[in-house]
């Protein structure tokens, strides 16, 4: 008889926002000499109270329409409470579950040889909160620099639905790649701009999930990661075989031994106090605002990408002329005008615009998809050499599937990362497929718009996954090199 | 000159009758020579010297306010740089603020001038002005009694006309209980119209600045200084800026001829008759009655919910917010630790510094957070204020204002035994439902009662809904204009 074991991972990541502003006060923020860069808020000067850079919250709710999150329109902030150098006030204001954006997801594709498939990772919650101080240890004495403190940290929280070493490191890529491209921070571990904890449980085949899991703390690189979660598995599995006791416990990595020690053996040992902090206001976020935020992000887009190189050169050239983006902003805002203009861009295609344009939904997705069609023949057209030259050379499949089979010693280097274009693309089935048929999600901000009443066209999404990553490959190129 | 208010002051300025500099100097020895009451903690020489000389060139240059030149006391809870701030504590001995608070800077930039710091309860925590550290303040009319409350020196340095006005803060009825014990006039505005920027907080979603004066034409006039939208504070209103001396000596319906409240309804409960009051302080508030029904106004009777429970509510909440804002305070950056080691060491400070009335309520609090039985207390009694939030506007269509009495027992020793009782389950029934809502109050003398040869004094409170403290000045301004109780000869 053989047993058969399965194990469950949760990623919970920490990302340090770059920005020049902290949150609760309003001192900017350089690198410099140890406590320099304080307020009297960080310090915990009695007296002083916390005021909200609201400057962030736009910011944030980029990321959330990013991982198409469902948004909640109240929020507030929470006081926990522990007693440690490290805070000054020896309370951390969080936004810890009455946060705006929860029930997310983001999705990733692993390529085993004669398995490949894709899975969405489930996530939970999105939250942001204050940093703590940083404490080093000299001589057998420790000094307190509050430098740090106060900056603002994003959490990012998943389900317990990651089941293999691999797909957590492709989770973690495919999200480092979304915060590098949304300008939120470089994602650089080795200066701690990103961490992660990692929940782990193992358990038989076909059973439920047991009672305990097991923390791992602080975890500042894939090599870390991929060698403490073999460990702990083996070691865990060992227990199991010779009948010890298995308790939820959190634990920290030791690099020189390549194995895991135990710091301290309950969860909640201490008792964190959490309630609501009375000198901060409560959040509302409007509808509107929301969907201006939409339009703001097409238009981004739109330069970005879809427009030819010409195009695109005549529009960065209207942002540093800042009157004219902003009139292009308000043309993105009146769609009508907006298709005007197109008329006389793009006059051969005319007909085909008008058919499509009238009956999709104005979603920002669906918009997006639509100019990925349009423009993608341009492109073509364009750089016809440049493409024709690669679909010759890497897009037969016997080439793919070699290209797989040559890396496939460390699947780490051949999975096959999809980027963030894609994503929107493959998960739209999935995204407009719930909000259709979900009744609950009132609140959310598609529903603002499907509830003008205009169907959708399924047969734009049914797309070539494979043709669509060349686009890209520059921004792919480059992502690679820094690794 | 000691009887004088804001306004005659000013005037004797404006003509220049006495300079800022001899003006001060008179109150600072009136300060020095009153020392036995111990109500200030501390008095910077240098400061009053150098302020009162930039009012007098305000003078000169024409360029003056009303409040230009005039002295003011503030509590010891306020932080400034000029001064220690202790808010009456053993850690925050000699603790020099590197900022200012907005309440004393507004003020600052008018040209009043600061004399002083006063006496207070340790964090504001008690009723009664027993201070371990610094000392107890006595009772201005009758010594042998405390002078009640947390902000009781202010109040003491006001009766005893050391200073026109002074400014305090409030948290269930700590600026209006010292007030009726020591025959002087407060004012509790709304849960946000004071800023609470540099203040040292008790419970941030209770606490709020008010103003101590002997008449409340005083108080006007320093609310319309004070208050407004602070960046700072993010609990402010972002209102319009009103003037609220501007219903004064008018009629209640502004076009009618009639008697000078026709048409106003007050609301009373026979629910605060439950306790045994003092047969004294019934009969003298069945008075206060009567002489509103003079004046016009007629009298509806109202039910409360939950009045009995308020009070222990209060407690609950009062107590968690103050184990979260207290926690600061463990020795590693206020206060030097002799305990080296790191995790005995809070425990250890905490234990030596703080004082027992503290200690009791930081253990509660802290109960009330942690634990999943006590967190039960604490969501409740949210649940409950928000429906009392609801319940009370509808209260307020019926009736514009609504009068209690400020303590249902007459005054108390200062080392009696009764002290202990009282401070934590009786004393508050009347005042601590004004704050638990955020609603505006005030506190007017209403006569003396003599007892044991002893002159007692007595008042009552007015509470009114939010936003509405221009109309509870013109109603305290009318019956003081008839009973002159408090200090009279105040007016213009």
């Amino acid at each position: 008889m053989s047993l058969k074991f399965k194990i469950s991972i949760g990623i919970e990541s920490h990302v340090r926002i770059f920005s020049n502003k902290k949150i609760f006060s309003n001192i900017k923020v350089f690198n410099n000499i140890a406590n320099n860069n304080i307020s009297c808020f960080e310090i915990g000067v009695p007296g002083i109270l916390p005021v909200l850079n609201l400057f962030f919250i736009n910011k944030i709710i980029l990321l959330g329409l990013f991982i198409k999150t469902d948004i909640y329109n109240i929020s507030f902030f929470l006081r926990k409470s522990y007693f440690y150098p490290d805070i000054s006030k020896n309370y951390q204001i969080t936004q810890n579950n009455f946060c705006f954006f929860k029930n997310g997801y983001l999705l990733i594709y692993n390529n085993y040889v004669n398995y490949s498939y894709y899975k969405l990772i489930y996530i939970r919650q999105i939250h942001f909160e204050e940093d703590t101080g940083k404490i080093i240890y000299k001589n057998k004495k420790s000094f307190l620099d509050y430098n740090r403190s106060g900056s603002i940290l994003l959490e990012i929280v998943s389900f317990h639905n990651i089941s293999n070493i691999y797909e957590s490191i492709l989770y973690i890529k495919n999200l480092q790649y979304i915060l590098y491209f949304l300008n939120f921070s470089k994602c650089i571990m080795e200066e701690g701009e990103f961490r992660f904890d990692i929940n782990l449980s193992l358990y038989e085949l076909y059973s439920f999930l047991p009672n305990y899991k097991i923390e791992l703390k602080n975890l500042n690189s894939f090599r870390f990661l991929f060698d403490i979660i073999n460990y702990e598995i083996k070691r865990l599995i060992y227990i199991y075989i010779n009948g010890g006791l298995i308790f939820s416990q959190t634990r920290g990595y030791n690099s020189l031994l390549n194995s895991s020690f135990l710091i301290r053996n309950k969860e909640n040992f201490y008792d964190y106090k959490y309630h609501i902090d009375p000198d901060l206001f409560y959040l509302l976020l409007d509808k509107k605002k929301i969907f201006l935020f939409l339009i703001k992000i097409f238009n981004w887009f739109y330069i970005l990408f879809f427009l030819n190189s010409r195009i695109r050169k005549i529009f960065f050239y209207f942002i540093y002329f800042k009157k004219i983006f902003y009139l292009f902003l308000i043309l993105g805002f009146y769609y009508k005008i907006f298709f005007y203009i197109f008329n006389w861009f793009f006059k051969k295609n005319l007909l085909l615009f008008k058919n499509i344009f009238f009956k999709i939904i104005f979603s920002f997705e669906q918009i997006l998809l639509f100019f990925y069609f349009y423009f993608y023949k341009n492109y073509v057209f364009l750089e016809k050499k440049f493409f024709f030259f690669l679909k010759k050379k890497f897009l037969t499949n016997n080439y793919f599937y070699k290209l797989l089979i040559h890396n496939n010693k460390n699947v780490f280097n051949s999975s096959y990362i999809i980027y963030n274009l894609n994503i929107f693309i493959i998960n739209n089935l999935f995204f407009l497929h719930d909000y259709i048929y979900n009744k609950n999600l009132l609140n959310n901000m598609i529903l603002f718009f499907l509830n003008k009443k205009i169907f959708i066209d399924f047969d734009l999404l049914k797309i070539n996954y494979k043709n669509k990553v060349f686009i890209f490959r520059e921004m792919d190129e480059w992502f690679k090199s820094r690794n | 000159m000691k009887n004088k208010s804001i306004l005659e002051l000013h005037f004797l300025l404006k003509k220049k009758k006495i300079s800022v500099l001899d003006l001060s100097k008179y109150f600072l020895k009136r300060i020095e020579n009153n020392s036995f009451f111990n109500c200030f903690l501390d008095i910077n020489y240098r400061n009053i010297f150098v302020n009162s000389l930039k009012s007098d060139n305000l003078f000169k240059r024409n360029t003056f306010n009303i409040l230009t030149g005039i002295p003011f006391v503030c509590k010891d809870n306020f932080v400034n740089k000029n001064f220690f701030s202790t808010s009456g504590s053993k850690i925050l001995k000699k603790f020099l603020s590197p900022y200012d608070s907005t309440l004393i800077k507004k003020l600052k930039n008018l040209g009043a001038i600061i004399m002083g710091k006063t006496n207070m309860d340790e964090f504001c925590v008690g009723n009664s002005n027993c201070n371990y550290f610094y000392g107890s303040v006595k009772n201005s009319l009758n010594t042998i009694f405390s002078s009640g409350g947390s902000s009781g020196g202010s109040s003491v340095a006001v009766s005893l006309k050391l200073i026109p006005f002074s400014i305090g803060s409030d948290t269930g009825g700590s600026l209006r209980q010292p007030g009726l014990l020591n025959n002087v006039v407060s004012l509790k505005p709304t849960y946000g119209r004071i800023s609470r920027y540099g203040m040292i907080l008790y419970s941030s979603s209770l606490d709020q600045p008010g103003i101590i004066s002997t008449n409340i034409l005083n108080c006007a006039l320093i609310l319309n200084s004070i208050s407004g939208f602070d960046l700072k504070d993010s609990n402010t209103f972002f209102f319009k800026k009103e003037d609220y001396t501007r219903y004064i000596g008018k009629n209640w319906i502004i076009s009618s001829f009639s008697k000078k409240f026709f048409g106003l309804s007050i609301g009373i409960s026979r629910d605060f008759y439950f306790f045994d009051l003092d047969y004294d302080l019934r009969s003298n508030f069945e008075f206060v009655l009567s002489q509103f029904e003079f004046l016009g106004a007629s009298i509806i009777y109202i039910s409360f919910n939950f009045i009995y429970i308020i009070d222990s509510l209060y407690y609950i909440i009062s107590s968690s917010e103050l184990s979260s804002n207290l926690s600061r305070f463990d020795g590693i950056v206020y206060g030097y630790n002799k305990f080296l080691k790191f995790y005995n060491s809070i425990e250890k400070y905490r234990f030596f510094c703080f004082n027992n009335y503290v200690k009791d309520k930081l253990y509660i609090g802290n109960y009330i957070l942690s634990s999943k039985i006590g967190r039960k207390f604490f969501l409740n009694s949210k649940k409950i204020r928000k429906f009392l939030l609801d319940d009370f506007q509808v209260k307020f269509n019926f009736c514009d204002f609504i009068l209690t009495p400020v303590i249902p027992v007459s005054p108390w020793y200062i080392f009696d035994k009764r002290n202990n009782f009282f401070s934590k389950i009786y004393i508050d029934i009347y005042t601590t439902f004004v704050n638990f809502l955020g609603l505006p109050s005030a506190n007017i003398p209403s006569g003396f009662v003599i007892k044991y040869n002893l002159s007692i004094p007595l008042g009552f409170q007015i509470v009114g809904n939010y936003c509405k403290e221009s109309r509870i000045i013109q109603l305290c301004y009318e019956f003081q204009k008839i009973n002159k109780f408090g200090f009279n000869s105040l007016w213009v």
